[in-house]
């Protein structure tokens, strides 16, 4: 199963906390990179996509655990509380769409790269 | 040198330590063991941007998101001012996008080189001695597209030329400077790990420093292995 995430480039710090909570290991936060891409209204955002276990979902929404390589969890549960999933991206969520191509996800979501991208 | 094949499953790990072989069709990559001896392995420790290991109708190869997905050696050291570089390769969108890139930057950063596909659509590369030259192919190499592309760099022979499916078609003489190819990691997939996301599929890649070129048969070689592995003429 494969999922990409737009993350509105205000909450990539809190974005990045929830993907090395949830991730395998302590370089997941830098998940998140520059905001390279961009919606309609000029909104940025860092995008980030790739295979998840099955359980990502429920992962995602279940109560935050601190890993052993450690995180802020109270950003991480921020971002946690942004997600939505199969929604346009928006500077007050941060969206997920699962799909194979990743281009049609981001499609699905109202993004381009930016030329700077 | 650096050889990468994903055909062969055993250079495949689903992490960047290497604990976890790849066994299947879908599983992310983040660690490719570099098959020329010199241990030039390509990684990826943040899972979402782990290029993901694909078989499909007999070939084996990696697939790049267009996103944030990319591999980057350890710090490879040329002390020679040729390079050629081998792959087999499918784009699947015409962007701007890195395959592979030595240093975080080629078109900034003294002895660098890089291959790239370009929107106009093509393919390109990049030589840069102690200035930058960048030689594109003819803009007919639309994507989706599957090619084995041969990359020819030589800084003070003063050649830069780039080859598909066995024939050149693009060439400059122009000096690029002077000097050799430096120590950088190689990206493999995004252009420093943070711009020019590729979008496409990965067969096989070989990346050759030297101190000779090579002649127009080892060339045709090379291409020929990785064709075996592409399927692409």
């Amino acid at each position: 199963m494969r999922v990409t995430i737009a993350c509105p480039e205000a909450r990539i710090a809190d974005a990045n906390q929830l993907a090395r909570c949830l991730g395998l290991g302590p370089d997941d936060d830098k998940t998140y990179g520059a905001a390279q891409w961009i919606d309609g209204a000029g909104n940025r955002y860092a995008v980030a996509g790739g295979v998840v276990g099955p359980n990502f979902s429920q992962s995602a929404s279940s109560p935050l655990i601190e890993p052993g390589w450690g995180c802020d969890l109270a950003a991480a549960q921020r971002a946690q509380a942004l997600i939505q999933i199969g929604q346009p991206a928006a500077p007050d969520r941060i969206a997920a769409v699962f799909g194979d191509d990743a281009m049609a996800s981001l499609a699905a979501m109202g993004l381009v790269l930016s030329d700077a991208g | 040198m650096a050889w990468y094949d994903p055909s062969d499953l055993s250079t495949l790990f689903q992490d960047a330590a290497g604990t976890t072989p790849v066994t299947a069709s879908g599983q992310p990559v983040g660690l490719m063991l570099d098959k020329s001896g010199f241990g030039f392995h390509a990684s990826q420790s943040t899972a979402l941007a782990r290029p993901t290991f694909t078989e499909s109708g007999g070939r084996r190869y990696l697939v790049f998101d267009g996103v944030d997905d990319f591999l980057v050696t350890g710090t490879i050291t040329p002390g020679s001012d040729k390079a050629q570089v081998f792959v087999g390769v499918r784009k699947l969108a015409d962007n701007n996008g890195v395959v592979a890139e030595a240093s975080v930057n080629s078109g900034a950063n003294n002895g660098a080189i890089a291959l790239y596909t370009g929107t106009t659509p093509t393919w390109g590369v990049t030589n840069r001695g102690t200035s930058a030259l960048n030689v594109a192919s003819p803009s007919s190499y639309a994507s989706p597209l599957t090619n084995v592309l041969a990359a020819i760099y030589d800084i003070s022979g003063l050649n830069t030329a780039i080859r598909a499916n066995g024939s050149q078609v693009a060439q400059s003489s122009t000096s690029v400077g002077t000097g050799n190819y430096l120590a950088y990691p190689m990206y493999i997939g995004r252009r420093g790990g943070a711009t020019l996301p590729f979008n496409g599929r990965i067969y096989s890649l070989i990346v050759r420093f030297a101190t000779s070129n090579m002649t127009a048969a080892q060339i045709a070689q090379a291409e020929a292995w990785i064709n075996q592995k592409t399927g692409a003429y």
